[in-house]
C-alpha cells in the first residue's frame, strides 16, 4: 500500500514537472500599449508614476533614465517619469539636483542604491524598490489596472511675475474607503549638466524629467476626511512663484493622488506649464 | 458511579501514557542574538545622516525542535528590529519564520512545513539558511522520502520559497518549486562490493518551477525544468565525482531576459593517504541562475546553489577580497595539495610540518553573441533583451579572468610552547565583475601573514597575528589627484593594508583580543584609516558571549560563494549564542 501511495505521489510530481515550456521565437509579445484589450476604448486612462531615483555620480543611471524614456514612449506617455536625484551618488555640490522632498522620499522608501525605481509606490518583495530589470513588467502590470479617478490639471502662468497657479480636479470613478492625498510636483525636463556615465564624465549631459520640488509639501495635502463615492469631484488649487533658476519653457506639473497611509499612487497626471 | 469510575480509569491510563510520552520525548534548540550600537565616526564616513536614527541593530533567532519516536517538529523564531547594518532591510520584522513536522519510520519519511534539502551539489536544488548572510530560501510545502531498498533513496519536494516576510498566499507572484531526486549507493545495495576497494553511487534529479506569466513584453515560459545527473566513484585512495545539470530556457531579470539554455558541470578527482592529499576540480557554469521569480535579482529566491571551488580564507586581510560565484558564466579550476613533512626529520622538525598548496582560477565563459533580427549590433552592446543572447563553446575558456588565488601555507609546531602558521597569497580579483563596480581597477595583490600561538600554561595561551597586503595600486603609483571625484567609492578599501592581532585565552572560558587593520596605502588620503577592535568573550558549556567594540571596515561576507556587502561601521556589538 505504501509503495502504491509513493508511486502515485511520484507520478503526480512527474506529471506536474514534465511540463517544460520551451519557447520558440518570437520571444516578444505583441504589445497593445497596455491598459485595455484591443478595440476596447477606456473611458478613463490609467497612468503610472515611474520615479527614477538617480544621481549625477551614478554610472549606471543614464541607462536607467534611457529605459524610463523608452517605457514612456512605448506606452504613449501613460508612463509619467519623475527623475528624483537622491542618495549618496546624487550628492555633488557643484551641480546639486537634490531636493528636500526627494531626500525624504528616499528615506521613507528605504532605498539604498542608485538607480532604483518606484512604480506607483507599490510594495514589491516587502519594499518599494524596483531594480531596473523589473520596471517594464511592473509598469505593464499597473497599466492593466482600472483607473480609480480622472485627474484634470489646469495651469495659469504669468511670465513676467513667474507666478504659477495650478488647479487639479480629481473626479472619482470608484468608491474609495481610505484617506487620500494630492501631491503637486514641479518637473524640469532636458536640463544640461554634468553626469557620470560608463564612458566617463559628460559635462553637457541632458538630464530628463528632473524633479525640482513640490508645491504642497513632501506628502501633499489630504483631500478627503470621509469615504469617497463614485462621481465625487475634488478641486484643489495651489500657487507659487517659479524659481528663477528653472527654465519655464521646460517645466511641467506632475500631480498624483495617493493613499495617505500606504503612499501607493492611484492616478497621476502631467501637464506642461507653458 | 460506574461512569465516574470508568472516566477516572481512562484518565489515569491516559495520564500514564502521557507521562511516558513526555519521558521519551526530547527537546533541543539554540538561540542567538547579535546586536550592535552604531556611533557616528566621521573619520570613516559614518555620519549622523548615514545612521539615520537607527543607532541599534539587532538580529536574533530561537530554534526549538521536539522529537518523540519517529516524530519530530520544530519552529524557528526570528527578530530583526531593525536589521543590523549590511543586512537587507526587507528582513525587518519579527515572527515565526519557519516551522515543520516530520514523521520518519526508516522506510518512508514525510515532512510538512519548511524544508531544507539539496539534491547532489545543489546545482538545481538547494534550500538552506545562512545566518551570517541573512539568507533563507526554505521551501514551504511538503517532502516525501522513500527508501525502498538498502542504498536507494527517492525524494520528492514541492512548495513555495521563503522571501523575507512575504506571505505564502496564492496571490503572491513567486513561483512554485517541484522536485524529484533519486540516489543509489551501490555499496549499500550489494554487500559484496564492500569486500572490494570499489565504491560507487549515482543519482539524478529533476526540478521544475511554475510561475504564471504576467509579463506583457516577453513570452516567459511558465514551467521551467532543470535536470541533473551525478556519479561518484572511488577505488582505494582515489575518488572521482562528477555532476552535470541542464536547464531549459529561463529568461529573467537576472540574465537580461536571455532565452539561452543553462548548463553546469563540476568534476573532481582526488587522492589521499596519510600525510598526503591532492584534489583537482574543474567547473563550468553557463546561465545557471535559477530563481522561483523571474523578476528576482541578486540572491533573491535562488532555487539552486553553485558551489565555489576556491580556498576559503579566514584571516582578515585575504578575506577582504573574497570571490562571489558568478551564476551567469564561469570556467573554474582548483588544485590543492596537502602534505605533512614527517616528524623527526630535518625539514619536518620534531612534530612534523603541514604544507598546503592551493591554486584556483576563474575565468568567464566564451560567448559568441548573436545579432538579433532587425538589430545592427549584438545584443550585449545594443542592450536589447529577449534573444537567445549568445552561443558558447563548451570547452572554451573566456578571455576575461575574474579571479585567481595562489597560496601556500605552512603549519608547524616549533616546540611544546610555540606553534606557527604562515601563508603567502597571490590574488587577482576583478572588482568590476565581482563587486559590480563599473570602471573599478582590478586588484592584483600579494598577501602574507604569520599566526603564532604561545602556550603559557596548560590553560593559558597567547596568539599573535601579523598580516600585510600589497596592492598593485600602490605599485602603479595611482595618485589621489588622478581619481575622479565620482569614482572614489571604488577606492574605499584599495591600497596596502597592515594588520595585527593579539589574543589572550584562558581555556576553556575566557578570551580577550585587540586588533587593528590599517589601510595605510589607500590612494585617497581620507581613506587611510585604522580599523581597531577590542573583544572579550566568555564561554560556558554551550553558551558563548562576545562583546566587541571598535570599527568595522567595508567588505564582503561570503559563505559558499554567496556574498553580502558589509558597510563600514563603528560602535559596540554583542553576540550571545546558546544551545540546549
Amino acid at each position: 500500500m505504501k509503495k502504491l501511495m509513493f508511486i502515485l505521489a511520484m507520478a503526480f510530481f512527474m506529471v506536474g514537472m514534465v511540463a517544460c515550456d520551451i519557447i520558440e521565437e518570437p520571444y516578444f509579445k505583441e504589445n497593445n500599449g497596455g491598459g485595455n484589450q484591443p478595440g476596447e476604448e477606456p473611458t478613463v486612462k490609467k497612468y503610472v508614476l515611474l520615479e527614477d531615483y538617480t544621481g549625477v555620480k551614478c554610472v549606471n543611471c543614464p541607462a536607467a533614465g534611457e529605459l524610463a524614456l523608452q517605457l514612456q514612449e512605448q506606452y504613449h506617455h501613460q508612463v509619467v517619469v519623475l527623475s528624483v536625484h537622491a542618495g549618496d551618488l546624487a550628492e555633488f555640490p557643484l551641480f546639486d539636483l537634490t531636493t528636500t522632498e526627494g531626500d525624504e522620499w528616499w528615506k521613507f522608501l528605504a532605498f539604498q542604491q542608485n538607480p532604483t525605481g518606484a512604480i506607483n509606490r507599490k510594495m514589491v518583495n516587502g519594499g518599494y524598490a524596483y531594480d531596473t530589470p523589473m520596471w517594464a513588467d511592473a509598469v505593464a502590470e499597473v497599466l492593466q489596472e482600472e483607473a480609480a479617478l480622472e485627474m484634470t490639471p489646469s495651469i495659469q502662468y504669468n511670465e513676467t511675475t513667474r507666478e504659477l497657479k495650478v488647479d487639479i480636479k480629481s473626479k472619482f470613478i470608484a468608491e474609495l474607503p481610505d484617506t487620500y492625498s494630492l501631491t503637486v510636483c514641479i518637473m524640469e525636463d532636458s536640463l544640461v549638466g554634468i553626469q557620470q556615465t560608463p564612458e566617463g564624465i559628460v559635462k553637457d549631459y541632458v538630464h530628463r524629467h528632473v524633479f525640482r520640488g513640490t508645491m504642497n509639501g513632501t506628502w501633499g495635502e489630504n483631500i478627503n476626511t470621509t469615504a469617497i463615492a463614485p462621481n465625487d469631484e475634488i478641486v484643489k488649487s495651489y500657487t507659487t512663484t517659479l524659481n528663477e533658476a528653472y527654465n519655464a519653457d521646460q517645466c511641467y506639473i506632475i500631480a498624483y493622488v495617493a493613499n495617505s497611509d500606504t503612499k501607493e499612487v492611484l492616478q497621476v497626471t502631467e501637464k506642461k506649464i507653458k | 458511579m460506574k461512569r465516574f469510575l470508568l472516566s477516572a480509569a481512562l484518565f489515569l491510563c491516559s495520564t500514564g501514557l502521557f507521562a511516558q510520552s513526555i519521558n521519551e520525548s526530547q527537546v533541543n534548540g539554540s538561540f542567538q542574538i547579535d546586536g550592535q550600537y552604531y556611533k557616528v565616526d566621521e573619520a570613516i564616513g559614518i555620519t549622523k545622516e548615514s545612521i539615520d536614527g537607527k543607532q541599534f541593530g539587532t538580529n536574533g533567532f530561537g530554534k526549538i525542535n521536539y522529537s518523540l519516536g519517529n516524530f519530530t517538529a520544530g519552529l524557528r523564531y526570528e527578530a530583526y528590529l531593525p536589521p543590523m547594518s549590511g543586512f537587507d532591510t526587507r528582513l525587518q520584522g519579527c515572527g515565526i519564520a519557519n516551522y515543520y513536522a516530520s514523521y520518519d519510520n526508516g522506510t518512508i519519511a514525510v515532512t510538512l512545513g519548511d524544508i531544507y534539502d539539496q539534491f547532489g551539489n545543489g546545482f538545481i536544488f538547494r534550500t538552506y539558511e545562512e545566518w551570517a548572510l541573512g539568507f533563507d530560501n526554505s521551501l514551504r510545502g511538503m517532502r516525501v522520502i522513500y527508501r525502498p531498498a538498502a542504498g536507494v533513496t527517492l525524494k520528492a519536494v514541492y512548495g513555495k520559497q521563503r522571501f523575507y516576510w512575504s506571505s505564502y498566499a496564492a496571490t503572491e507572484k513567486r513561483g512554485i518549486v517541484r522536485g524529484i531526486d533519486g540516489e543509489w549507493d551501490l555499496n549499500q545495495s550489494f554487500s559484496a562490493l564492500n569486500d572490494t576497494k570499489f565504491r560507487a553511487s549515482l543519482g539524478g534529479s529533476f526540478v521544475s518551477k511554475y510561475q504564471k506569466n504576467t509579463n506583457t513584453t516577453y513570452n516567459i515560459p511558465e514551467n521551467v525544468g532543470a535536470f541533473d545527473g551525478r556519479l561518484n566513484l572511488g577505488y582505494g585512495r582515489f575518488a572521482f565525482t562528477t555532476e552535470y545539470a541542464y536547464k531549459i530556457n529561463d529568461p529573467s531579470a537576472f540574465n537580461n531576459y536571455t532565452y539561452h539554455e543553462g548548463q553546469a558541470i563540476l568534476s573532481s578527482l582526488s587522492y589521499s593517504q596519510k600525510g598526503f592529499g591532492v584534489i583537482v576540480q574543474v567547473k563550468r557554469v553557463d546561465n545557471m541562475s535559477f530563481k522561483s521569480d523571474y523578476q528576482g535579482v541578486k540572491n533573491d529566491l535562488d532555487i539552486n546553489f553553485i558551489p565555489p571551488i576556491n580556498y576559503t580564507h579566514t584571516h582578515s586581510l585575504p578575506a577582504i577580497y573574497s570571490y562571489a560565484t558568478q551564476p551567469l558564466g564561469e570556467m573554474a579550476m582548483q588544485l590543492q595539495v596537502n602534505y605533512t613533512i614527517p616528524k623527526n626529520t630535518i625539514i619536518g622538525g620534531k612534530y612534523g610540518t603541514k604544507v598546503t598548496l592551493d591554486f584556483s582560477q576563474v575565468n568567464d565563459i566564451k560567448r559568441n553573441y548573436i545579432i538579433g533580427e532587425g538589430q545592427s549590433q549584438p545584443t550585449h552592446i545594443s542592450g536589447h533583451n529577449g534573444t537567445l543572447g549568445y552561443t558558447s563553446p563548451f570547452f572554451a575558456v573566456g578571455d576575461r579572468k575574474f579571479y585567481h588565488d595562489f597560496n601556500i601555507e605552512l603549519e608547524r609546531r616549533l616546540n611544546k610552547k610555540w606553534k606557527l602558521i604562515a601563508q603567502y597569497i597571490n590574488l587577482y580579483y576583478d572588482m568590476e565583475t565581482i563587486e559590480n563596480h563599473p570602471g573599478a581597477e582590478t586588484v592584483k595583490a600579494n598577501i602574507g601573514f604569520v599566526d603564532v600561538t604561545y602556550r603559557i600554561s596548560s590553560k593559558q595561551s597567547i596568539r599573535f597575528e601579523l598580516q600585510h597586503l600589497w596592492d598593485n595600486i600602490n605599485k602603479n603609483n595611482t595618485a589621489e589627484a588622478s581619481i575622479a571625484e565620482d569614482h572614489k567609492d571604488v577606492y574605499k578599501k584599495r591600497g596596502n593594508w597592515a594588520a595585527a592581532l593579539v589574543e589572550y585565552s584562558i581555556a576553556p572560558k575566557w578570551f580577550v583580543s585587540v586588533a587593528d587593520k590599517y589601510n595605510y596605502g589607500n590612494p585617497i588620503a581620507d581613506n587611510r584609516d585604522h580599523y581597531y577592535t577590542a573583544s572579550v568573550g566568555y564561554i560556558k558549556e554551550s553558551t558563548r558571549i562576545t562583546l566587541t567594540g571598535g570599527r568595522q571596515s567595508e567588505g564582503m561576507v561570503c559563505v559558499g560563494g554567496v556574498c553580502r556587502v558589509v558597510p563600514a561601521s563603528s560602535g559596540v556589538s554583542l553576540s550571545i549564542t546558546t544551545s540546549f
